[in-house]
């Protein structure tokens, strides 16, 4: 009787696991790849290019919310949910196999930009509501789309990255004076923020790659791909090309090892501090053009490697502004314990990276400003970041 | 399972730096082992039988000469033709793909910034056409039906 | 995969393309892994070298049976294997698993990699028993499959997946206790 009703007990228990692991996939959700819930959330969304312009314009400023654009926004609620929810994924791997060099296609990029402004808008629909936890969130998705887009990727990929996190932090500005009076939710920005900033894409990292990946078609082979690219881009003319496609082994032997030692110099500098490595990254950018009319091993390398000192200011001025957030909700911390916004910035806090120190702060009649004490040197202009407070 | 998964990932993802110049030395060292492996292989006295095959026998030796004679007529006649060297073709326009490719964007960044890109990847997704749209589980059930 | 049949293609061609591209692709997995198995980058960075001259030495006779990665990653921890028991022999000491990851190049920047966290890794994982080390360094530097270790290590899967997820488990205390520090 005993072993009878031991028996039934084991068959039980082994179906209801059975029944269990057969529904597991369905309980897997979100996947840890985000890559997946992004490319979902390219296939969900409902594109209308009226609707997109006028997303556009809201997310510019130029445009006010109104019915057709909510209706808008709630059509794309499952693709705004497929977004959010990737930010949650422990990992983001897009299936990209590096080894067919820059002729490797990225077309995941264009609908997720349209994707994040749609979100956007959903921030400010929210924001409007006073559903700021919503909105908050809905920014800090960004961040993790765009870090998941420019982490691990070629330089196209980082700019992209930079470009949601750049919409995230204005986003981010747009809520904080509806919550400068509110510790609960400033306090649970912070640690949002604190949760982001671990994993801000690296621009060394995507240089690195970026240069490997390009560094590829230096090869009498593979070198007439880029040629023809940038033929048609009319980034170079067509005696140059015929030359370098009619070039020898030992031409493309040498020109790698000139483009090596360019990247080796590039990714030094970029680790310098700012004014050091925008310095030194003009003077490369300048060598490079001069070497280029006179030594053939540097033509190569002058017509693949971008202007990095452009880029290397837009990294800076996306985690300054990034700085200046962080700095302003421990302001607004303190405003909200003390009842009134402190004299002066506490040590400690995150700085400019254009000087390498931290923000100036002054108060005015609607709140704070937090400026830089460092130049953006590739624009000569210093930004300020103004913080409004709750009246 | 998300401590285990954060763990790997860690792990996966450690950041290590790498020499450049170190690298190419190690490079190079393999690229001499490989290049002395294919020199061996390509060696004459390596190279394959075939052709003592066809000389061996009366025949083959017949047909290679055949062969040989044709093509040279071939490239002779081809030659006179065109004297002048034609020049290399290039593209004149990209497809959709074609667009959205590593290299295409960055030049197109290099051009316009990122402005520049989303132009780009709106050209190309007009000339890919409007996505089908999405079939409900029932459209999918009436059409499998008519199978 | 099918990419890397392409390539091993053209490697048993003759193309330096190909074996660059192999070279590129799985260069700093197998150096991970390398070092993670053995307390000496320097060590480390022979045996990847050595893995990737007796493939190139290869051409025109590799067939590849199953992954490439796989047997590169087998390669890799096949010398690290025989590595670790002739320095067992010499130094014994030093394989209690408590001495820090070093380099025996005399000048750091002779070294091709280098990074903190990476030594900062590996110091942990030197604190495992090796075979724990070994199951989760194949398994996500080499992509290799439990079953695969398994024929490797001669135990059962079972066995390889319990080494896996306790060497995961101590791994992850070890590197949290730090960052408490």
């Amino acid at each position: 009787m005993k072993t009878m009703s031991k028996n039934k007990i084991t068959r039980t228990t082994c179906v209801i696991l059975m029944v269990m692991a057969s529904a597991w996939p369905a309980l897997a959700y979100p996947p840890d790849n985000a890559a997946v819930l992004y490319y979902r959330a390219s296939l969900t969304y409902h594109v209308n290019d009226a609707m997109t312009d006028k997303v556009n314009d809201i997310v510019k400023g130029k445009a006010e919310i109104d019915d057709e654009i909510r209706e808008y926004v709630k059509e794309n609620r499952h693709a705004i949910k497929y977004f959010v929810d990737a930010g949650e994924a422990s990992h983001c791997d897009w299936g990209l196999d590096y080894s067919e060099g820059m002729e490797l296609q990225m077309p995941q990029f264009a609908p997720l930009r349209t994707l994040a402004r749609i979100v956007m808008v959903r921030t400010k629909i929210s924001t409007k509501s006073a559903d700021y936890n919503e909105a908050l969130d809905l920014c800090l998705s960004l961040h993790k789309a765009g870090s998941h887009i420019g982490g691990d990727g070629v330089l196209i990929s980082y700019l992209v990255g930079l470009s949601f996190n750049a919409l995230a932090n204005q986003g981010i500005m747009d809520i904080l004076p509806h919550i400068s009076d509110n510790p609960e939710i400033l306090i649970r920005l912070r640690g949002q923020v604190f949760e982001v900033s671990g994993k801000l894409p690296s621009l060394t990292a995507s240089l690195n790659r970026d240069m490997s990946v390009c560094g590829q078609h230096i090869d009498k082979e593979k070198a007439a791909y880029i040629l023809d690219e940038l033929l048609l881009g009319e980034q170079i003319s067509k005696e140059k090309a015929r030359i370098i496609r009619q070039a020898d082994e030992n031409f493309f032997k040498a020109s790698k090892e000139y483009y090596l030692s360019h990247q080796a110099a590039l990714l030094t500098a970029i680790e310098l501090p700012y004014p050091e490595s925008y310095e030194q990254l003009v003077r490369l950018g300048e060598k490079l053009g001069s070497d280029s009319k006179d030594n053939p091993n540097a033509m190569l390398t002058s017509l693949i490697v971008p202007a990095i000192d452009r880029v290397f200011c837009l990294d800076v001025k996306s985690k300054t502004h990034f700085n200046a957030i962080k700095t302003a909700i421990e302001v607004y911390l303190i405003k909200a314990r003390t009842g009134k916004l402190p004299d002066a910035l506490p040590a400690g806090l995150p700085g400019d990276l254009f000087s390498g120190k931290a923000f100036k702060y002054e108060k005015n009649a609607d709140g704070f400003i937090l400026s830089c004490q460092g130049k953006d040197l590739s624009k000569d202009k210093i930004y300020e970041y103004e913080f409004k407070v709750k009246k | 399972m998300r401590l285990t998964e954060d763990i790997e990932k860690r792990i996966k993802n450690v950041k290590i730096v790498i020499d450049s110049e170190s690298n190419k030395r190690v490079f190079s060292n393999i690229l001499q082992a490989f290049r002395k492996s294919t020199a061996k292989d390509l060696a004459p006295t390596d190279q394959p039988n075939i052709w003592r095959m066809i000389f061996r026998n009366p025949l083959t030796k017949l047909a290679a000469a055949a062969v040989i004679i044709i093509a040279v007529s071939f490239f002779s006649i081809h030659q006179d033709q065109d004297k002048q060297e034609r020049p290399r073709i290039g593209k004149v326009k990209q497809s959709p793909a074609e667009m959205m490719t590593a290299m295409s964007l960055k030049i197109a960044y290099r051009k316009g910034g990122i402005e520049a890109v989303e132009e780009q990847y709106n050209k190309a997704f007009k000339q890919l056409g409007p996505r089908p749209g999405s079939l409900s589980a029932k459209q999918i059930f009436a059409e499998s039906n008519g199978i | 995969m099918l990419d890397d049949k392409l390539l091993v293609w053209k490697f048993n061609r003759g193309s330096i393309n190909a074996l660059s591209r192999i070279y590129e692709k799985y260069r700093d997995d197998l150096l991970r892994l390398a070092a993670a198995l053995l307390n000496d980058i320097g060590d480390a960075e022979d045996i990847v070298q050595d893995v990737f001259i007796g493939f190139a030495q290869s051409a025109g006779r590799f067939k590849l049976t199953g992954s490439l990665k796989g047997y590169l990653a087998t390669c890799v921890a096949n010398r690290a294997r025989n590595r670790n028991i002739e320095a067992h022999r010499r130094r014994t000491d030093r394989l209690n698993g408590n001495g820090p990851v070093r380099s025996n190049l005399e000048k750091p920047d002779q070294r091709l990699m280098d990074g903190e966290e990476l030594r900062q890794l590996n110091n942990a994982m030197a604190q495992l028993p090796y075979e724990q080390r070994e199951a989760i360094t194949l398994h996500l530097y080499g992509a290799m499959k439990f079953r695969e270790i398994g024929v490797l290590q001669k135990v059962s899967i079972k066995t390889t997946q319990s080494r896996y997820r306790c060497g995961l488990d101590r791994l992850r205390s070890i590197l949290n206790s730090k960052v408490q520090k």
